[in-house]
């Protein structure tokens, strides 16, 4: 059973291996045909760099209350109009993109990074430490997740700075998933031959892991960090909705949304909530429709 | 992947929730202002009906006044129970269901009580079922909160210690006469005294430790009031019937409900009539003003809100505040931090106007508050707090654009605020801001606004990071500031220590503030310290606001709430 199995993958490989293109070419070549992702990629870039570069232009101070200014419509003094407090809301949603981006690009990291090495341990070595591992990563996955964030939060506070609390948290809380993927992938490549001849040529153990079995799970893992993004951003805005993310004086698009439990607010003054509400939806659909795009462009068995 | 489609499935179903919310609310609107406009024309009254009024926490069900714990059971026993004394317009104390004579001495008092009102079992007042409620509440097994309202009896803490059987300060003199005497000669004593009966003979034959859990206080409670339970369903509503031989008369109403709702959807619920009376906060009204159907009443409150600033720590074994900080010593500094506020402005910003600005802690409505023009008024005016700041040595040393102490130290402020409304990151922007602007550098304390339980917390425990923190206190009807502000108050939350106003506070309840004029005197001096001394900044005093459907009448609304004389309300529908 294991030996058919190798000389098929093997010879999958092999093939690849004698074309002029490499896998990573083709999978780009076929990405940028798929439209949707490429408009999906577009619009998640022109995020980022508004992000980035918005706030050099902006001119107006983001947390000033003006009282001569509340809850004022949309006008071409305050493009989207003014908050509750008196803040431009064009403003706020351009730093709220760096901190809802930030939280997201940051946990993403963390979560793979921590996902990917107790993965990648549990699953090449198998056996006791496989045990070991995976009881701890259904122990992680077991927390009931939003509780925990807000408990740990409140713990947190005052002792870590306001925003990496809450990247802290959410990260230690949320790599169990990708962990589990990773060590099944690991579990089922360590079989092939490739691995079989690194080991008899005595290849240590974490250099077989890094250079031979992670580049043939790449495909997974980047996946899994695309979807791990739309995760965390939208936690992100749900636990500020809550009231128990982001530091209230600090502008995230979750933070912006919190003013809607207002019952006035949520009815007559829809240009305060709807611009964060719409940036977070349209930022979770194009980083979907991105992951998709990869994961077609990357699985060899599809044909788009 | 499970987790992603989760989250994206709980935020379409917040998104759609908002607009359900949205379309429900504007049709009902339509139909239900055509419908008013003709019945206001025709106001007359109608019998019996049925009016609900709005909770947005559930009450826990004690009907029992010495047992209950949240405010919502308060609000039912209102209409349930019965109180010896009430309280006018004035916050002054009236006999109710009995009245008092006060002896020489101003030690006894005899109380007489009316003949002829029946519990809503049909058994008849005595004044045996208020010794029963006094020698219940004394006794060591009583297990309820309010031991401190029969305290000052006569050998009521002998009663509590387990040396005497019975109160010895209590006399019955005939069934509609007692005398109670007290263990010290205190201004206040009446008004610190139980004043709620228990029902004797429905209680009868249960242990003191088993009554707050008994049958008869939780399913079948038996009161005084104009009306009484029907049905409890927990967590949802309790449903009210009238009481037809209550004492002042039959009451109006057939039936009251008082049903559980979500602050959230509070407007709607009074606009499609579900609701017809209800407490609302600022944020509500200028919505519910368009409303037609809708009256909006407000009235001066005992409530207020203002910024402690902390001067000491609390010994809590000895139960003393002692004033060890100097951070805030200097008067000229606790000026200028009340002269950068602009208080008017925050009132309109975040309380809908619905506030008033006032220099004291004494909120206006009480007899006792000082007239405004002896008082120094502190308007907004941030280059006079530069000036004072100036004046006492606060400069900018090091020029960066913040002041250092007297000695050339950095200064700087961490103000704390707890979380819950929407409205509070702004309010407390607001001040963080106004401080800043006049070089007081001023941070949020934590970073974020501090969650409401941990942050009572901290303030009793005297934590570090409130250096100033914001306060809002409900006074009750007892005029008398000291459980605030006296010298070792445990709610003295700044540690405030100074010798006047111990001197005050003490005098105002001595026996010659027996006579009225010269205790208000007092308290107007003790106003004019405090205005001076400003220990805690005076923000403003709350206005406090109900919604009401205006097909209810009848309703009398005072500084105390609005549940004067219910059996009064009435429908015109």
């Amino acid at each position: 059973m294991v030996k058919a199995s190798l000389n098929t993958d093997g010879q999958v490989l092999i093939k690849n291996k004698q074309k002029q293109f490499s896998p990573w070419k083709l999978a780009r070549k076929k990405f940028l045909k798929n439209k949707i992702a490429m408009t999906s990629l577009i619009v998640f870039v022109s995020f980022v760099l508004i992000a980035v570069f918005g706030p050099l232009f902006t001119t107006q101070d983001i947390t000033r209350i003006n009282f001569m200014s509340m809850n004022l419509p949309p006008s071409a003094e305050h493009w989207f109009g003014t908050d509750t407090n008196g803040r431009d809301i064009f403003t706020r949603m351009v730093y709220g993109a760096r901190t809802s981006l930030l939280i997201g690009l940051s946990c993403m990291t963390f979560i793979i990074v921590i996902g990917t090495i107790v993965g990648a341990i549990a699953g090449y070595n198998g056996g006791k430490i496989d045990q070991i591992f995976m009881r701890i990563t259904d122990f992680v996955l077991n927390f009931p997740f939003l509780v925990f964030v807000i408990v740990l939060n409140t713990i947190l506070v005052g002792k870590v700075s306001g925003v990496w609390t809450l990247i802290l948290v959410i990260s230690l809380l949320s790599w169990g998933g990708v962990a589990r993927i990773v060590r099944s992938r690991f579990l089922s490549e360590k079989e092939n031959e490739y691995v079989l001849a690194a080991k008899s040529i005595g290849t240590r153990p974490i250099k077989i892991i890094g250079k031979h079995i992670l580049p043939n799970v790449a495909s997974t893992i980047i996946v899994q960090a695309t979807l791990m993004l739309a995760v965390t951003i939208v936690a992100e805005a749900g636990l500020s909705f809550l009231g128990s993310g982001v530091p209230a004086n600090i502008p995230s698009w979750g933070n912006m949304l919190f003013e809607a439990r207002d019952s006035d607010v949520l009815r007559n003054k829809t240009w305060i909530w709807v611009p964060p509400a719409a940036a977070i939806t349209i930022t979770i659909l194009a980083i979907n429709f991105i992951g998709e795009g990869i994961k077609d462009a990357l699985n060899p068995k599809s044909r788009r | 992947m499970k987790k992603k489609s989760f989250w994206l499935i709980s935020l379409l179903l917040v998104f759609s929730m908002f607009l359900a919310a949205c379309n429900s609310g504007n049709e009902t609107s339509g139909n239900e202002k055509d419908g008013d406009k003709e019945e206001a024309n025709t106001g007359e009254p109608v019998e019996g009906g049925k009016v609900t009024l709005a909770v947005t926490t559930a009450p826990e069900g004690v009907f029992e006044y010495a047992y209950y714990r949240s405010a919502v059971d308060a609000q039912i026993l209102e209409f349930t129970g019965g109180s010896i004394y009430q309280v006018n317009d004035d916050l002054e104390y009236e006999p109710d269901l009995a009245s008092w004579e006060i002896s020489e001495d101003k030690l006894t008092y005899t109380f007489k009580f009316k003949e002829g009102v029946k519990w809503h079992n049909g058994e008849e007042l005595t004044v045996e079922d208020w010794q029963f409620a006094l020698e219940t509440m004394a006794d060591p097994a009583y297990d309820g909160e309010r031991f401190n309202y029969v305290e000052g009896i006569k050998g009521a803490k002998a009663k509590k210690d387990g040396k005497a059987d019975s109160i010895e300060g209590i006399k019955v003199i005939d069934d509609y006469t007692i005398a109670i005497t007290f263990e010290e000669m205190k201004l206040n004593n009446l008004e610190n005294l139980w004043s709620y009966p228990m029902p004797k003979k429905h209680f009868e034959g249960i242990a003191v430790a088993d009554l707050g859990e008994s049958e008869q206080v939780r399913t079948n409670p038996v009161g005084l009031g104009p009306f009484k339970v029907k049905s409890v369903k927990p967590g949802e509503y309790v449903e009210l019937e009238k009481f037809a031989d209550y004492y002042k008369g039959e009451p109006k109403l057939d039936n009251i409900v008082v049903k559980v709702i979500d602050a959230s959807v509070a407007n709607g619920a009074l606009q499609n009539g579900e609701v017809d009376i209800m407490e609302v906060i600022p944020n509500q009204v200028e919505e519910l003003e368009k409303m037609d159907h809708i009256s909006v009443e407000e009235t001066t409150g005992v409530g207020y809100s203002y910024i402690g600033l902390r001067f000491g720590h609390r010994d809590q074994e000895a139960r003393t505040n002692k004033d060890d900080i100097d951070k805030f010593k200097n008067k000229d500094l606790r000026h200028a931090l009340l002269y950068a506020i602009d208080r008017q402005a925050m009132i309109d910003a975040f309380l809908a106007g619905k506030g008033k600005v006032f220099n004291t802690v004494i909120p206006s409505t009480f007899w006792i508050a000082a007239d405004e023009s002896e008082l120094n008024q502190y308007e907004y005016n941030p280059e006079k707090a530069k000036e004072l700041l100036a004046g006492a040595g606060y400069k900018d040393v090091d020029g960066d654009g913040f002041v250092e102490d007297p000695d050339g130290e950095p200064f700087s402020i961490s103000f704390g605020h707890y979380a819950g409304n929407a409205t509070f990151e702004g309010r407390a922007q607001a001040i963080i801001q106004s401080w800043n602007d006049i070089g007081v550098k001023t941070e949020l304390a934590t970073g974020s606004l501090i969650e409401f339980n941990l942050y009572n917390d901290m303030k009793t425990e005297d934590d570090e990071a409130l250096e100033a923190f914001f306060g809002s206190w409900s006074t009750g009807s007892d005029p008398d500031p000291s459980g605030l502000w006296a010298n070792n108050a445990e709610w003295n939350f700044g540690r405030w220590v100074n010798e006047e106003n111990d001197k005050l506070l003490n005098d105002a309840l001595s026996e010659k503030a027996f006579d009225k004029d010269y205790r208000k005197e007092v308290y107007v001096e003790w106003q004019k310290l405090f205005n001076e001394e400003i220990p805690a900044i005076p923000l403003w005093e709350n206005l406090d606001l109900y919604g009401i459907n205006k097909r209810l009448q009848g309703v009398h609304i005072n500084a105390v709430g609005f549940q004067t004389n219910t059996h009064e309300w009435y429908v015109t529908e």
